[in-house]
């Protein structure tokens, strides 16, 4: 493994992000690459997470934009204070200053609110800019976004070009709610982030929850896995895990039984069809070993 | 190893014949990326280009058949995750596909697909190549409609697939008296009147098409239907938000063969010799399998779900009641196409379709023209 490669993941590490080999050396790539990074994967296997370990780790800002559906380009580059500028120009009528002059004024940077993708390349040193859930905008704000990752620039009609100062480090997450397009997902370099293995999700709670003693900790991980191969209809993600463990912890749980598990049952399951199902026949099973549903399909 | 060059560019064309589509982009990028990596560690290198190879986990697979297979079959020290299977994955290889299970409709479509990129116009001899006799094809001619009945038909399958798909946005749209303010064009018009605010503009949301999603039983019992199934799924596969899936023994997304022109085509012969769509049907498992996998991101309160089927299911009744409900509670309308219900003794006693039945929006027969016209009149704006 080359040298940088491993001092990205134990860097990671260091900062609480159990990162595996194809997750290590996609953002090194993404780094000396200087591409965005584009990461998919299931609800909660701590996408959005790898964008944080990276500020820390670079030492520099985070900027975030989250993504929603109607999201335009006033939300996320710049919009005009349009009441400062009233008011600036209410004030000046009684003044003396040229048509010009007020026009420069109030078109000013002063006057300009700056949304994340702006100070994303304005910024003296590279942020990391996350744009988060980028499947929630649509497909016009996608092309929008296509445009600014390609050049770094963006023009805006009464300032004119304003180019990056430092390009930002991009990381792009979805959770697939839609097809994003294939010019977007060209320029990115690609990575998919599965539910962890039984070791990977262990270290993970070790790292995070270093109270946790190694009996329970194991417990908790080979029931989420177990939990994960059945019929749900929302799977638990990592941060479940991790919300059930200190759920667990708090409760002073020294080992997993029914009582503790149905109490905390809604730290690992969202959906009442899931946790009715689970509580009505497979709980004691589950714990015991036997998968709750044998017929599953998969 | 090669030149790195070579050797990437060898992987990149063994990709696409392999479905993976990269171009000379990728390609560049992934020439970059070696750069960037130690070129004599199998590991560094797979993780490496895969980020600048692939760009969908339905991807993996072939990719790493294909790198494996080229970095000269290898074992490096450490496997990566699903290395296990790799060894009997590359004896099965031979065969389009993979695998042991009997090839599905999604992938004789493919097939076809294929066959058809490579000559202009298709021939029987290269039909009869790409399809082993014991897949059981029969033709499929659409018999008793001529050409402009199926041209009327699918006008009414367009008008159907945009009276579906009406809803407001969360875009705005300048408006004239109602709607809310709209500060940014209202001060541009100041602007023009010397700072003075004369009108204010307002802005309303627009109206959107949402999704549908649509869902085709094509099992043995439903074969009479094909010919309409086959239309539905081809004019559905026109329209930009629209998702495709055929239903029998298990789930097929088809939206991806769908929307590709070549394909659209390729289907359009096809219409008259895929039938082989298989015998048995399990709505409840195949329901349910569409919820678990595509549920949370395509069930929406923009989604309208259209199933195609005649609710005979030899299942878990269990399961395709939940689905259901599920389905129900998550989309905006569900609608239900059984071609059975034309025949006025029918009632929906099989079980399957019991279950079904209390979280069903709209129940309709929708097998032939009068049908979808009766259809269309029940799909007012909601």
């Amino acid at each position: 493994m080359r040298d940088e490669i491993r001092s990205i993941a134990e860097e990671m590490e260091r900062r609480g992000y159990v990162a595996d080999r194809a997750i290590a050396t996609a953002v090194h790539l993404a780094q000396t690459l200087g591409r965005p990074l584009l990461i998919e994967g299931e609800a909660g296997v701590g996408k959005t997470e790898i964008a944080k370990v990276l500020a820390e780790i670079l030492g520099t800002e985070l900027i975030r934009l989250q993504c929603y559906e109607g999201l335009d380009v006033h939300t996320a580059l710049y919009e005009w204070n349009y009441q400062r500028q009233l008011l600036r120009i209410r004030v000046e009528e009684s003044g003396g200053t040229s048509p010009e002059e007020l026009e420069a004024t109030i078109f000013g940077r002063d006057y300009l609110l700056e949304r994340p993708l702006l100070r994303a390349i304005t910024r003296p040193a590279s942020p990391v800019l996350l744009i988060d859930e980028v499947d929630r905008a649509d497909e016009e704000f996608e092309a929008f976004l296509l445009e600014l990752l390609s050049d770094f620039q963006i023009s805006i009609p009464e300032l004119g070009t304003i180019e990056a100062t430092t390009r930002p480090h991009v990381v792009l997450t979805s959770n697939s709610t839609r097809e994003l397009s294939d010019a977007l997902r060209r320029r990115c370099l690609y990575l998919w982030i599965d539910h962890p293995s039984f070791e990977k999700e262990l270290r993970i709670l070790r790292t995070r929850r270093e109270r946790l003693s190694t009996d329970v900790a194991e417990e908790i991980v080979r029931f989420v896995q177990r939990l994960r191969d059945s019929r749900l209809y929302k799977t638990p993600g990592v941060s479940e895990t991790l919300d059930w463990a200190e759920a667990l912890d708090s409760l002073g749980v020294q080992s997993l039984d029914e009582d503790a598990v149905r109490a905390t049952l809604g730290c690992l399951l969202k959906d009442r069809h899931d946790i009715a199902a689970l509580a009505a026949n497979g709980l004691g099973e589950m714990l015991k070993g036997a998968p709750a549903d044998s017929s599953d399909p998969s | 190893m090669e030149r790195p060059v070579e050797w990437t560019a060898r992987l990149a064309r063994t990709l696409r014949e392999e479905g993976v589509p990269c171009t000379v982009l990728e390609s560049l990028a992934a020439c970059e990326a070696l750069e960037q990596l130690d070129a004599s560690d199998g590991l560094d290198v797979y993780f490496g280009l895969k980020a600048a190879f692939t760009s969908s986990p339905d991807h993996e697979p072939a990719y790493e058949r294909c790198f494996w297979a080229l970095w000269g079959g290898s074992q490096p020290g450490e496997e990566p995750a699903s290395a296990d299977g790799r060894a009997s994955e590359r004896s099965e290889r031979g065969v389009a596909g993979g695998g042991s299970a009997p090839p599905t409709v999604l992938e004789r479509l493919h097939r076809a697909g294929a066959a058809e990129d490579g000559r202009a116009r298709h021939s029987s001899d290269v039909a009869g190549a790409s399809y082993s006799p014991d897949e059981r094809l029969s033709h499929r001619s659409f018999e008793r409609m001529d050409e402009r009945d199926l041209r009327r038909m699918d006008r009414i399958l367009d008008r159907i697939l945009l009276r579906l798909a009406t809803r407001k946005s969360r875009r705005y749209r300048p408006h004239r008296r109602k709607g809310r303010l709209d500060l940014r064009r209202s001060f541009r018009d100041a602007v023009a009147h010397d700072g003075e605010l004369l009108r204010l503009a307002r802005r309303r949301r627009r109206l959107e098409r949402p999704r549908v999603v649509l869902l085709c039983d094509v099992s043995g019992s439903m074969e009479r239907y094909s010919r309409f199934l086959l239309r539905f799924l081809l004019a559905a596969g026109r329209d930009r938000d629209v998702e495709s899936f055929v239903f029998s023994t298990r789930l097929t997304r088809l939206t991806p063969w769908l929307s590709a022109s070549h394909v659209d085509q390729a289907l359009d012969s096809l219409g008259t010799r895929v039938h082989d769509w298989s015998g048995g049907t399990r709505i409840g498992e195949c329901l349910d399998e569409f919820v678990r996998k595509h549920g949370r991101s395509l069930l929406g309160q923009r989604t309208i779900v259209v199933i195609l089927s005649d609710g005979l299911d030899r299942g878990d009744v269990n399961l395709l009641e939940r689905a259901m409900r599920a389905m129900h509670r998550k989309a905006k309308k569900v609608i239900w196409l059984n071609p059975l219900l034309a025949s006025s003794q029918y009632e929906p006693a099989a079980r399957g379709m019991r279950a079904a039945l209390p979280h069903i929006d709209t129940f309709a027969p929708g097998h032939n023209l009068e049908s979808l016209l009766e259809l269309e009149r029940h799909l007012t704006l909601a």
